[in-house]
């Protein structure tokens, strides 16, 4: 699929929904809504032909790495995993997306 | 609504789909006809407004309003649609028969049918950015559209957000829109989105922690928990994002 198309298909995906208590798991999506908004911007200048640094297209894990963590944390009840799933699940079409340009 | 082109070489709307949306009402048919500057027989319609006669011009067997230069004042640029430009007046002389720009009515349909990418982005909200809005006329109520939406709040939407990182002010609007409220199922138009976001803050900015953005400013987010109401906003109250839920 090609970088436009991906992009259009990843803006009619609903941004996950605050549904945990869990303090920590809030920084981590407070953090996510960050880098989406950050992400996307700069995929729309990309897309629209404007100059950016390659370097801003790079995906960074960090996000990816404490949902990993917080998902395996056997610690955290498992309604604030399932949310973390869902928030897992919507930053890898972040990455998906940048891995596409990249290439 | 649909649009065609006039035979001028300027797009107007469809007559039947304009009606739904606007307050220009003409009645269901032809009260007689008439002969146009160029000699040509169209057909009059009574104005439902002023109870007078107006006539509409027939171009390639489409029946259209007919506007000619002395109808309207001055042009709002133009307009891009399906990749097409298209030049458009700025508005109507006679505010008996109409005088929101047709550009605004572009917006307010594609707002209120929740389909703004039927636009193109750019170009129709820099030429809203960059141009002043006719007030509405002496002893003329304020226009309403469905939805409830009025033209004045068009300018609250571009003065009540916040770029950031984005290139344009309408490229972050909408992106939240579509985000937090569109493909949440919900029908709230882009007005009413705005006006949550900003009674949120105003109510709750107490609540606010410090937050940098992302373009090295200093912001505020308010949470108030889990399946509520949340934001990101800059320090003097412009939307950075909003969510419902």
């Amino acid at each position: 699929m090609a970088i436009k198309e991906l992009y259009s298909e990843f803006c009619k995906t609903p941004f996950p929904r605050d549904i945990s208590e869990n303090e920590n798991l809030a920084d981590i999506l407070h953090d996510l809504r960050m880098y989406d908004d950050y992400t996307a911007a700069t995929i729309d200048k990309y897309l629209s032909g404007v100059n950016i640094d390659s370097s801003e297209l790079v995906y960074d894990n960090t996000i990816e790495t404490q949902l990993i963590e917080f998902i395996l944390d056997a610690n955290n009840l498992k309604e604030d995993v399932s949310a973390a799933k869902q928030y897992l699940q919507y930053v890898l079409r972040i990455k998906e997306i940048l891995a596409l340009i990249e290439k | 609504m649909a649009w065609k082109l006039g035979g001028d070489g300027r797009l107007h709307p469809d007559p039947y789909t304009w009606n739904n949306i606007g307050r220009y009402h003409h009645t269901p048919g032809p009260t007689g006809t008439t002969t146009d500057e160029n000699g040509n027989v169209v057909d009059t319609y009574q104005d439902p407004i002023t109870g007078g006669e107006y006539y509409k011009n027939k171009v390639g067997g489409y029946t259209v309003p007919y506007y000619s230069d002395e109808d309207v004042e001055g042009y709002a640029d133009g307009i891009v649609i399906s990749g097409i430009w298209y030049r458009l007046p700025g508005k109507y002389k006679d505010a008996g028969v109409e005088y929101i720009p047709l550009y605004e009515r572009v917006f307010l349909d594609a707002v209120n049918s929740g389909n703004l990418s039927s636009l193109d982005d750019m170009s129709y909200w820099e030429m809203i950015r960059r141009t002043d809005f006719p007030e509405p006329i002496m002893g003329m109520p304020p226009p309403i559209v469905p939805g409830g939406v009025q033209i004045k709040a068009l300018r609250t939407i571009l003065k009540s957000w916040s770029k950031v990182n984005w290139r344009s002010v309408s490229s972050a609007v909408k992106y939240h829109y579509s985000k937090h409220v569109l493909n949440q199922g919900m029908r709230n138009n882009l007005m009413q989105y705005t006006d949550d976001a900003l009674k949120f803050f105003n109510t709750n900015k107490h609540l606010g922690k410090e937050v940098m953005l992302r373009d090295g400013s200093m912001g505020m987010k308010i949470r108030l928990g889990p399946n509520q109401p949340g934001g990101i906003f800059t320090t003097d109250g412009r939307i950075v994002s909003f969510w419902y839920y």
